[in-house]
């Protein structure tokens, strides 16, 4: 634990914190317990309103209900957790609310019921958002069991079209939800204040609402199969949206709360960083994972606000007959050209949504790359090797993001004149994105590469990201693109993209933290078996994905040409390998929380300020702040301490 | 701190690397010109726009493999020349090696040229796939109607004939104009290498010169509802004569619909004489008489497209 | 050497328990998928049939469906001897005012057959948007018969839907293509009918045609008699009022 930055080894809990045991009336009232009876009556009391108020003839379509009662249920929900306690009593020049401040002490501190309510700890919402958004991975992925399954055999055996649309539309949305916040969530909430020294952070009711609303915007997003399904895909195209099953309004209220989520959680960390590095934390003495929290901060502040406009007008649109994006008045009984009326227009939809959506698909990369390239350097022993071209690369990418978003509309007919220039800005990007492979290529090279499962998955991730980035250049040529579009050629690119950076980052990290936030190892056994099955089956499933789309498959389509039907068997076969291969790793983070191998304070050796701490990290993470004297990779510098004699102080491995 | 000189001795490993480096370009190069066209067999490629692509994709396959290969060289050889023996304790720390600027720049220069060729190579396709044909080259305008879900087409210089079958005229320009009556469907030919989404309210347009005589498929690649997955439907590309014929068969002119036999049935057989209801043949008022309207309004043939 | 075991056997457990639970989401989204079973075509004559047209395939089968503004009452169903089908395809939502197709939308077909398909229609009238699908396309002799007269169209004022058979799932069964307009019941008349919404006696369509070799199509309505935006909502969306499948079989 000895390195030059100054930690102060006392970990006493400040003064003044309550100690001993909770009643059960402390413990449930109030808790998630409450906030879920608060959501129902919410539910309930908005319907009842609703009904008493609005005319018989607008209720025949379920629409306003749904909207109304969701909106109940969400604000039932944040009553019932005491979350609107603090601001209501702060107005009224009240004291802050006792529920919130007794669990932050030692004395509750492990007990297990303190992850199911209103908790201000980053550490404690940390974990509730790692269990979040394991379970959002696994529906996700029941999702794409369920869609391989009606692939398996041509003909639409399992579900009907409407059905297998509701499944496509709901596991594309979940897994992007998933992406979203799958290393931000966990990994950003537990870890961000410790790198920088701090104890919180900046704003810590924002970084508690921020889980509670991802909680209540899954829920709400899981009742789409109950409310009616809908068949529009997670791009939710507007008139597609306008007038599909009523699914959509469950669709577009939980995204929202998605995407103000994500973007309260992320900015707060921004804030906490700007604000609450410790002493001698300069911003060139930043982890590489705190820059990419930095840039997806950025990205998800200024982007996700167009998403969110434009879903509140496509709820507006369907429940109130608002013509955002419509040419034709709801209703009328005539077609009249777009001058004539409504005013709307389709391509506003999309351009709304791409706005977002094209930089979202960075907002799933940065921290996926940031992950790995921390991982690199510890296990390859060396500094990272354009520490500096690292940083302007996840800047530069954050920027050029911006300029692109065009490309997903080269086929619409929006804008022909722009599609050389939207060609230029997305070949463009690829410069930014070599400057994160340049700095794990030149980590690795010459590097004591000690090959633990953190840096296994950089390899994975150099495989599978390369792939994907030059199917991504195939597809900002406008020609190929005009004959690739929508086909699963670009299936197979995304996914190899997004599982390419950011599953596999999230991977790495789990193996990497998992150490520091339970004190255990997650098996090592389990864990070479989770890497070898997830690579080799989802090489077999995705490269058969650009076969396909070679040969002009469309996606999203439930039944396919005789052509297909062999390389469609193969790939569902490996995709329910693949997902046997998940189950692995859940049963892996499952057991080894309770019976792994119990780690030291810093088992791989690293020098990053989260390393100095005890694991698990107690409670304010530091008695006192800590001061930083060094960049967080010098490994191999003299001022580094001497490498640990061979048996002098084991370091515990997992079968040793 | 950071300002520990380089202390590395130059050393073998990289010149190794850049060996089995620039071999493997070579036999990538290779590889991908000879396997690509094997593997990639799209639908019979029957225009220049399709073959153009089919270029492409080889071309940028090829310029791909150095990009490939160096990731592949230099970041899986670190397995085979850098790896720590025993997994079991940690590793000492491995030498403190920081870029200069040399390498950093040089890195940006090569993928920033690599950037701007493709960029170039997609300019000068897109304008030949874009281009107007030539003045007097006798264009043919066929106006596509994209509505859940099937789209139908109508002839406007052919006395607005409108069929639910794409029929086409082999090495004539043809140009679409598309639209869609309810939501966004994308309207492909693969065969013809060419997709353009039909918006509603909106007309897009796509130039598309068909070279080779065959049957192929079209379908919609934006889900569009319920029945996506079935908005499919047959191209014929025929000759010149051969699509005179068709297309001059379909006595459907606009509004009001014209007279028996309308839109010849495909694969069932068109009686002679046209017989089928109860009052047998089709009467003596004359094929006119059979538009059933309540109000009758006033014979002008008309496009959907104005 | 307890604990190593141990994780195995959880493992595998878990890979079983997540099994069973896909397992059981597919039986749940099956059930609530399922349709009412098909309508097969019958070689019985309906009371008012068509007389044999020479040159058509020898085999010759008769299929009747009717379209309703709404579901229709179990009195109005008892007082017609009409069994009604539900497409029993909204989990929460039996959506009884939404206009739809019976009895049942799943149709089935014998191969290389003359089909004579009878359309009796209790729905008002519905302005459709592509006149393309108010002319009669398809059908033997180009036309269809609107109470006993035989059309080659309709306006398309006075359309009420369209039966549209259409679509190649694959390339390896033969393109049938049908479409002709449901022509709908003047206002006055719909508003006479009010007793069980519908009116007395539906207009009826009568049209034949000739089915290929085996395959599966889709059939529809192209004209937006639904809700929401511009009538392409609800019915027009949702499986089994509107649209149904076609299965011919050999």
């Amino acid at each position: 634990m000895s390195t030059t930055h100054e930690v102060p080894a006392s970990h006493e809990p400040r003064d003044g914190r309550v100690s001993g045991q909770p009643s059960l009336w402390q413990k449930l009232v109030p808790s998630h317990l409450t906030g879920i009876i608060g959501a129902a009556i919410g539910y309930f009391v908005f319907t009842a309103i609703v009904r008493a108020t609005t005319p018989e003839d607008a209720l025949a379509q379920p629409d306003i209900l749904l909207l109304w009662g969701f909106i109940g249920l969400l604000i039932g929900w944040l009553i019932g957790l005491g979350a609107l306690n603090y601001p209501v009593r702060w107005i009224l020049g009240m004291p802050e609310p006792k529920h919130e401040e007794p669990y932050r002490g030692e004395g509750y501190y492990r007990q297990i019921w303190r992850y199911f309510r209103w908790n201000l700890d980053h550490k404690i919402i940390g974990i509730q958002y790692l269990a979040l958004t394991l379970i959002m991975l696994a529906l996700g992925g029941t999702g794409a069991m369920l869609i391989r399954l009606n692939l398996l055999v041509p003909g639409t055996r399992f579900f009907p079209p409407n059905t297998y649309e509701t499944i496509v539309t709901m596991h594309g949305m979940l897994m992007i939800a998933t992406m979203f916040s799958i290393i931000v969530g966990p990994f950003g909430n537990y870890f961000v204040p410790i790198m920088i020294g701090a104890r919180d952070m900046a704003f810590p009711r924002l970084n508690a609402l921020s889980w509670h609303l991802l909680a209540v915007g899954v829920f709400i997003f899981l009742l789409i199969p109950f409310v009616g399904g809908l068949q529009t895909g997670w791009t939710f195209y507007s008139p597609l949206a306008d007038q599909t099953e009523p699914g959509a309004i469950a669709f577009a209220v939980g995204v929202i709360l998605m995407l103000v989520s994500s973007s309260i959680g992320l900015v707060n960390m921004l804030a906490t960083i700007i604000t609450m590095r410790a002493p001698g934390m300069r911003w060139t003495r930043l982890p590489l994972f705190l820059w990419g929290i930095i840039g997806t901060a950025i990205l998800t502040a200024t982007s996700a606000p167009s998403w969110f406009s434009g879903l509140i007008q496509v709820l507006l649109d369907r429940a109130y007959h608002t013509t955002f994006f419509l040419n034709i008045v709801p209703g009328s009984d005539t077609f009249v050209s777009s001058a004539a009326t409504g005013g709307g227009n389709a391509y506003l939809y999309e351009v709304t949504f791409w706005f977002f959506a094209h930089p979202e698909v960075y907002i799933l990369a940065i921290p996926g790359w940031a992950a790995l390239m921390e991982v690199t350097t510890v296990f390859s022993r060396k500094p990272a090797f354009t520490y500096k071209l690292a940083i302007l690369g996840i800047l530069g990418v954050t920027l050029n993001s911006f300029l692109v978003w065009g490309h997903h509309l080269f086929v619409s007919g929006w804008a022909p004149a722009l599609r050389g220039y939207y060609m230029f800005t997305t070949e463009l990007i690829s410069i930014p994105t070599g400057f994160i492979f340049i700095t794990i290529l030149g980590t690795l090279w010459r590097g004591r590469l000690w090959m633990k499962l953190p840096l296994a998955w950089v390899f994975a991730f150099l495989w599978t990201f390369t792939i994907g980035g030059i199917t991504g250049i195939f597809l900002s040529d406008v020609p190929l693109d005009i004959q690739m579009h929508g086909t699963y050629f670009v299936a197979g690119h995304f996914h190899y993209v997004i599982l390419g950076s950011m599953l596999w980052g999230f991977f790495a990290l789990c193996y990497y933290w998992f150490p520091k936030i339970t004190g255990r190892f997650l098996d090592e056994r389990l864990g070479w078996v989770h890497f070898w099955g997830t690579n080799i089956t989802f090489n077999l499933v995705f490269a058969t994905f650009f076969l396909m789309g070679w040969q002009g498959l469309p996606r999203r389509v439930a039944d396919f040409a005789p052509l297909f039907d062999i390389p469609n068997t193969f790939a569902s076969i490996f995709a329910f390998l693949l997902g046997a291969v998940m189950v692995v790793f859940f049963a892996n983070v499952i057991w080894s929380w309770r019976y792994g191998e119990k780690a030291s304070a810093n088992p791989w050796n690293a020098r990053t300020l989260e390393w100095q701490v005890p694991s698990p990290v107690p409670p304010e993470n530091f008695a006192a702040l800590p001061t930083v004297k060094e960049g967080p990779y010098e490994y191999g510098t003299p001022a580094a301490p001497p490498p640990p004699a061979p048996g002098a102080k084991p370091v515990p491995t997992p079968g040793s | 701190m950071a300002q520990v000189p380089n202390p590395l001795p130059p050393h073998r490993e990289l010149r190794t690397a850049i060996y089995v480096y620039a071999a493997l370009i070579v036999l990538g190069v290779v590889l991908v010109i000879v396997l690509t066209p094997w593997i990639a067999t799209w639908e019979p490629v029957a225009s220049a726009r399709a073959s153009d692509n089919f270029l492409t994709l080889i071309v940028f396959s090829a310029v791909a493999v150095p990009v490939f290969m160096f990731v592949m060289v230099f970041g899986f050889s670190n397995l085979y020349f850098f790896r720590h023996p025993r997994q079991s304790e940690p590793p000492r720390d491995g030498p403190y090696m920081v870029a200069g600027l040399g390498p950093q720049l040089a890195w940006i220069g090569l993928t920033a040229a690599h950037a701007l060729v493709l960029f170039v190579w997609g300019l000068i396709f897109l304008a030949r796939a874009d281009a107007a044909p030539a003045p007097g080259a006798n264009q043919l305008n066929v106006d596509v109607t994209g509505e859940q879900w099937q789209f139908n087409f109508t002839y406007p210089q052919y006395n607005n004939a409108q069929s639910e079958i794409l029929e086409l005229p082999v090495n004539r320009p043809v140009y679409f104009t598309i639209t869609s009556l309810d939501v966004v469907h994308s309207f492909s030919v693969d065969a013809l290498g060419f997709k353009e989404d039909a918006v509603p309210g909106v007309f897009t347009h796509i130039r598309v010169t068909p070279s080779k005589i065959g049957s192929y498929s079209l379908r919609c690649y934006e889900l569009c509802g319920l029945y996506h997955t079935y908005m499919e439907g047959p191209v014929r590309v025929v000759s010149a004569a051969d699509f005179d014929t068709w297309v001059r068969g379909l006595k459907v002119h606009g509004y009001p619909w014209g007279i028996n036999g309308a839109g010849a049935p495909v694969g069932a057989p068109t009686p002679p004489g046209g017989t089928g209801g109860p009052s047998g043949s089709v009467g003596p008022e004359g094929p006119q008489a059979l538009i059933l309207s309540h109000s009758p309004p006033a014979n002008v043939p008309r496009s959907a497209f104005t | 050497m307890n604990n190593s075991l141990g994780k195995w056997v959880f493992t595998v457990v878990l890979v079983l328990l997540g099994v069973a639970w896909v397992g059981g989401i597919v039986v749940l989204l099956h059930a609530m998928g399922t349709t009412s079973p098909a309508a097969q075509a019958s070689s019985r004559r309906p009371a008012i049939s068509p007389t044999q047209p020479p040159n058509l395939p020898t085999k010759h089968v008769y299929m009747t469906l009717q379209t309703f503004p709404s579901t229709p009452t179990d009195a109005w169903a008892v007082e017609h001897h009409y069994s009604f089908v539900s497409p029993g395809v909204a989990p929460l939502n039996g959506h009884e005012d939404w206009v739809r197709y019976g009895p049942n939308t799943n149709l089935v077909l014998p191969a290389h057959a003359l089909v004579t398909m009878t359309i009796e229609n209790y729905d008002g009238q519905t302005p459709i948007l592509n006149e393309f699908y108010s002319k009669v396309q398809g059908t033997v002799g180009g036309i269809e018969t609107v109470d006993g007269k035989p059309v080659t169209g309709a306006d398309p004022s006075i359309v009420s839907h369209t039966f549209t058979i259409h679509s190649i799932p694959n390339a390896n069964q033969p393109w049938l293509y049908v479409s002709v307009p449901v022509v709908g019941e003047p206002d006055d008349v719909e508003e006479a009918g009010a007793d069980n919404g519908f009116p007395p006696k539906p207009i009826v369509m009568q049209f034949s045609f000739v089915t290929g070799g085996p395959g599966k199509y889709i059939w529809q309505c192209f004209d937006p008699c639904g809700w929401g935006f511009n009538g392409f909502g609800g019915p027009m969306q949702t499986r089994g009022f509107m649209s149904g499948t076609v299965t011919v079989q050999g």
